[in-house]
């Protein structure tokens, strides 16, 4: 009796052990999983999914992360906060991914990071979110590290960079090249506007007083609501304040009306800056007939090679993935290639702790730079690190083509006024 | 002194000038214990796949708007067509006051209950001066001018990005055991907005609600205080909408108006209804549960979901009987069941 309970305890340890070593080697051999979450009825998502799995495919024709492969799942938000909830979960608790993608607007990415700080204890993991470029999310990582330390953000600029790098790279483009002295603001109604229309406590003073201290003079400043169509008035008002250049902190305005009434208004001879949205994309010649000559935008959507992965990604992820690379897509594709140098720093995903150490002082060669992100607030590292070329948009023979004036480096074409343009 | 009468099919209890009845006959309870045991063993079944758990919580609480909802249908005589406005503002209640004044969720229900119930309140009128489209489109508008407001006044309501990192209810270690228990409350939070339909509908208060979704005038002419009743039935569900709201708030812990507030989140709440039977109270469980896992299973077919969601819910609406839903399919085959019915006028 003795000797068949000897035997059971034996077969039990036996097995005990073969499954935690099993587990063990499933962990080390089995592939990386990576989950995507997007809005897939929404164009940048869908551009930015392309663009996760052209870099999936890429990483595992290369052999995948310290030889094993990787396996990409696609999850759909229906850009609903529940649903976002509920797909966290799946991925981080249920496929066991090491790494969460949120590529969609800020408010999921926010929900997705407050369910990771909750599962982080037991499923530690790490998070990026790829589409979205307001503060909150490296506020949170900065406010409580401990919590939070799992998120990354990566975009192409988040509002602070907006004030404290951008602002000075607008500056010089308004001063040296439109040779502006007098500026007018044109801030949409929104979350991610709202650092550089009140400044950010202990980082930078609000936009309007940057520009005073490099040398331009505000004369007008206005804020826009998201749902408004009329900016005639808007325009007019400008004109009449003497501004010799429109800095337009918009992105999600119906800019085709925008620039539409800009381009029939008293104002049209003023050069005008857009941060970004649909001025920056290939569409936008065709959206507004062409008003959109002389617009100048912050925009990667333009054929100028800022690494040499730049033009194979826009032309593969156009043939493969039957997408044009817009915004979230660059980011995307960054972000993994990031995650896969910190991964193979790491010695693998085992050791959430020690990823997330690599992915603090991680830097990789990207499609519009290098791609790292800051040791303390885990926020991509901003220009000259990783590029938003500033471009105008100027005619090509009947077509309008977005030419790069800005950084000189990668410059494809001179600045014109929009006056010189329509001639 | 109590006294206790027991009738075949139910237990009555006297004391002084009041009665109360208790129904015993199985009819009357054995489907709800069914479908009660049923949705207390899905934690069992889906233990493994914490996700769903959530996907069931968010189907509670789908159910939980649509039962009031359906209750303020009938007892205004008019179609809501923003009850989400009282999610949002309970929701937000919650929030702000939980992440700027430390309250404890307990302390925000109450203020999430009185601030819903003081705004319903200014606002019932509407249900005396407008009917129809035109009491449709009024509560059709308030929502969308409460998201404007999140954006207008942006530093309270942050907007986009809503509101982050408010308590949760509770933590019991674990985070399976977490949602497990946010289910089962999900779950007790419905079934008791059910219970409130089902005694309200049995009562006298359910006579007068019938009778004022009939004809108000007839209504008048019978006695009833039409207006009275218009502002019971208006602030009563707005301030159980508005609890889903904190409920919300304490358990996703983000809320933000872009998600409850826009027409996308009424028309799911409204086709709940109309999928799980207008008349009955139950079915805006199955409505909700259909609906809820209908999406889920589409997800899998890739971007086509998009096109083909609407079409199953058209087909949905357009095949199931009118006004009867997916419960008066079951209602049909065993009509000698009890169910909870609210009067609903079939024209």
């Amino acid at each position: 009796m003795n000797g068949c309970k000897m035997v059971c305890k034996g077969i039990t340890v036996f097995l005990f052990t073969l499954a935690l070593v099993t587990s063990a080697l499933a962990q080390d051999k089995g592939p990386i999983i990576i989950g995507f979450m997007g809005n897939l009825s929404a164009a940048p998502c869908l551009s930015a999914r392309g663009a996760a799995q052209l870099a999936v495919e890429e990483m595992n024709a290369a052999g995948g992360i310290l030889g094993r492969p990787v396996e990409l799942i696609i999850e759909d938000t229906k850009g609903e906060i529940p649903k976002a909830v509920e797909l966290y979960k799946k991925l981080v608790m249920t496929n066991k991914v090491s790494a969460v993608v949120i590529a969609e607007k800020v408010e999921m990415a926010v929900a997705g990071m407050e369910i990771g700080a909750e599962l982080f204890r037991e499923y530690p993991h790490v998070m990026f979110s790829t589409i979205g470029s307001g503060d909150v999310i490296w506020h949170r990582v900065r406010d409580a590290y401990d919590k939070y330390k799992f998120g990354f953000q990566t975009y192409y600029a988040v509002s602070t960079h907006y004030l404290t790098t951008f602002s000075h790279l607008n500056a010089t483009v308004f001063k040296e090249l439109a040779g502006a002295k007098k500026i007018a603001l044109v801030y949409e109604d929104m979350e991610w506007t709202r650092p550089l229309r009140r400044g950010l406590e202990g980082v930078s003073p609000r936009l309007a007083e940057v520009y005073q201290k490099d040398g331009l003079e505000v004369v007008h400043e206005t804020t826009v609501s998201t749902d408004q169509k009329m900016f005639t008035s808007i325009f007019e008002q400008i004109a009449a304040s003497g501004a010799d250049a429109i800095d337009c902190v918009i992105g999600y305005i119906d800019q085709g009306a925008f620039i539409k009434q800009w381009e029939q208004s008293s104002a049209r001879d003023i050069p005008i800056f857009i941060w970004g949205g649909l001025a920056g994309m290939p569409p936008a010649w065709q959206v507004t007939q062409g008003k959109t000559l002389g617009v100048m935008v912050g925009s990667s959507m333009t054929r100028v090679a800022i690494t040499e992965k730049t033009i194979p990604f826009m032309d593969n992820l156009a043939t493969k993935y039957k997408v044009g690379p817009i915004f979230g897509s660059h980011t995307t594709y960054d972000t993994l290639f990031g995650l896969k140098k910190a991964i193979e720093n790491a010695g693998g995903v085992a050791d959430v702790e020690a990823l997330i150490k690599q992915l603090e002082a991680v830097e990789e060669v990207a499609v519009l730079g290098t791609i790292g992100w800051d040791a303390k607030l885990h926020y991509n590292l901003p220009h000259p690190k990783y590029i938003t070329p500033v471009v105008q948009w100027q005619k090509q023979g009947d077509q309008g083509a977005m030419q790069v004036i800005f950084p000189a480096e990668f410059a494809t074409s001179k600045y014109m006024t929009p006056a010189d343009l329509r001639k | 002194m109590v006294k206790f009468e027991f009738k075949r099919d139910r237990v009555v209890f006297r004391w002084k000038d009041l009665k109360y009845e208790y129904i015993i006959e199985p009819r009357y309870w054995r489907n709800p214990a069914i479908g009660i045991a049923l949705l207390a063993a899905l934690p069992i079944v889906v233990w493994n796949y914490p996700a769903m758990l959530t996907m069931f919580t968010t189907a509670n609480l789908l159910a939980a708007i649509t039962i009031p909802l359906g209750l303020q249908l009938v007892g205004t005589a008019r179609v809501n067509f923003g009850p989400q406005l009282y999610l949002g503002i309970g929701g937000y209640t919650a929030a702000l006051l939980n992440l700027h004044l430390g309250w404890h969720p307990f302390a925000t229900l109450l203020a999430t209950i009185l601030v819903c119930g003081s705004i319903s309140l200014i606002l019932s009128p509407i249900t005396w001066i407008a009917k129809g489209l035109y009491f449709s489109l009024i509560t059709l508008i308030l929502p969308l001018a409460f998201l404007d407001l999140t954006f207008i006044y942006g530093d309270l309501f942050r907007g986009e990005v809503g509101l982050i990192g408010m308590s949760p209810l509770f933590d019991l270690g674990r985070v399976t055991w977490n949602y497990v228990s946010y289910y089962y409350l999900s779950l007790m939070l419905m079934l008791f907005y059910l219970l409130i339909a089902d005694k309200i509908g049995q009562s006298r208060y359910g006579v007068t609600l019938a009778s004022i979704n009939e004809d108000e005038d007839v209504a008048k002419m019978m006695g009833v205080n039409v207006n009275r009743n218009k502002v019971f039935y208006y602030v009563f569900p707005s301030i159980l909408i508005g609890v889903v709201g904190w409920f919300i708030v304490h358990t996703f812990r983000t809320f933000a108006g872009v998600t409850y507030l826009p027409l996308e989140y009424m028309l799911k709440v409204l086709i709940i209804i109309l999928i799980g039977g207008r008349a009955y109270s139950y079915g805006a469980i199955w409505g909700a549960y259909f609906v809820t896992i209908l999406e889920d299973v589409l997800r899998m077919a890739g971007p086509i979901n998009y096109v083909l969601f609407p079409v199953f819910l058209i087909l949905a609406i357009v095949l199931l009987p009118r006004g009867e839903g997916l419960f008066g399919l079951y209602h049909k085959r065993h009509h000698r069941d009890y169910f909870p019915q609210l009067k609903v006028r079939r024209n």
